[in-house]
């Protein structure tokens, strides 16, 4: 980071190589869109690089790349809230509550969706922290780390996440 | 003894202490409610983590390069800062010049030797090292010295 913040363009380079699909995945999975993640993803790493003056040693990079990349999504999250709601366009979550849900084994992809559209209808923060630990297996102190909060308050998101998701796929868990 | 239901999450996530861990794991194996909670856990997760890792078809690297904001070379600062400590020069001879200072009623007559002389002539009027000090805002100590 140090050399980065010199300007080393080639230290950068390793860095984006090193975390882009991490990052990315991150990303895709908190606002379900690939090319939107994409371009967050080049805006979070545009930041790094700006603020790297700034990063603290002590502090884990993991969770500071995911810090700034989970608040460029959550806001713009809130955008595109704003946005349906000032054109009236009906969520894709209203569609997605409002589908039958097949009392038959689902294949594989429509599990996969099922779940997307479960973790896309949690509250952000709770999101952010499913995606970071099952996704990207950060402790609860590097999650605290990119929330900005503590270890129990992780735990208690995740608690919570994790109830909302039991309901709402409910009859696709089944439990051993 | 109470149930460990908020406790079970943090232990399938292997974020408890370890004998706090194996206390959770003794409950649940003897409370059909706890035991029930811990397995409804880990189906759930079980079933989120089969979801598919989004892929990055290209790197961002190629993108994010053109979007980098330059920075001068240390050639061309080295040449910037020498071409205005040149500009400045040219800039105060000729102020020195076209202005009418002089040094000791030698108004315009080249280059300014007053550092030697102690006095200027501005406009007409002659003043001294220590005025001139004095006017740009030095206090009186730091005109002596």
């Amino acid at each position: 980071m140090e050399r980065i913040a010199k300007g080393d363009e080639r230290a950068f380079q390793v860095l984006v190589e090193r975390w882009e699909g991490p990052l990315f995945a991150f990303l895709a999975r908190m606002l379900g869109d690939a090319a939107e993640a994409e371009d967050l993803a080049q805006e979070t790493f545009l930041r790094v690089y700006a603020q790297a003056r700034h990063y603290r040693a002590a502090n884990r990079f993991r969770s500071w790349l995911f810090r700034i990349g989970g608040n460029l999504a959550r806001s713009r999250l809130r955008r595109r809230r704003v946005l349906r709601w000032v054109r009236f366009e009906p969520g894709l979550h209203d569609r997605a509550a409002s589908s039958p849900a097949p009392d038959r084994r689902l294949e594989r992809e429509e599990i996969q969706s099922a779940v997307q559209e479960a973790l896309d209808r949690l509250p952000d923060r709770q999101r952010q922290a499913v995606i970071l630990r099952r996704y990207q297996g950060l402790s609860y102190r590097e999650i605290a780390g990119a929330l900005g909060t503590t270890e129990a308050a992780v735990e208690s998101l995740l608690q919570r996440a994790a109830m909302a998701l039991r309901k709402d796929l409910a009859g696709k868990v089944e439990p051993e | 003894m109470k149930h460990v239901t908020d406790r079970i999450q943090a232990c399938l996530d292997g974020e408890l202490p370890p004998e706090e861990a194996a206390r959770v794991r003794e409950h649940c194996a003897g409370c059909p409610a706890c035991d029930r909670a811990w397995r409804e856990a880990e189906a759930l997760w079980r079933l989120v983590d089969v979801a598919e890792v989004p892929q990055l078809e290209r790197s961002l690297w190629p993108g994010l390069r053109a979007r980098l904001p330059r920075r001068p070379t240390r050639r061309a600062r080295l040449v910037f800062g020498a071409a205005a400590a040149a500009a400045t020069m040219a800039g105060l001879l000729l102020g020195f010049e076209l202005g009418g200072v002089g040094v000791d009623g030698a108004a315009g007559n080249g280059a300014p030797s007053f550092l030697d002389q102690g006095s200027l002539l501005v406009e007409g009027s002659e003043f001294t090292l220590d005025q001139l000090y004095l006017a740009a805002g030095a206090t009186d100590q730091e005109a002596q010295r």
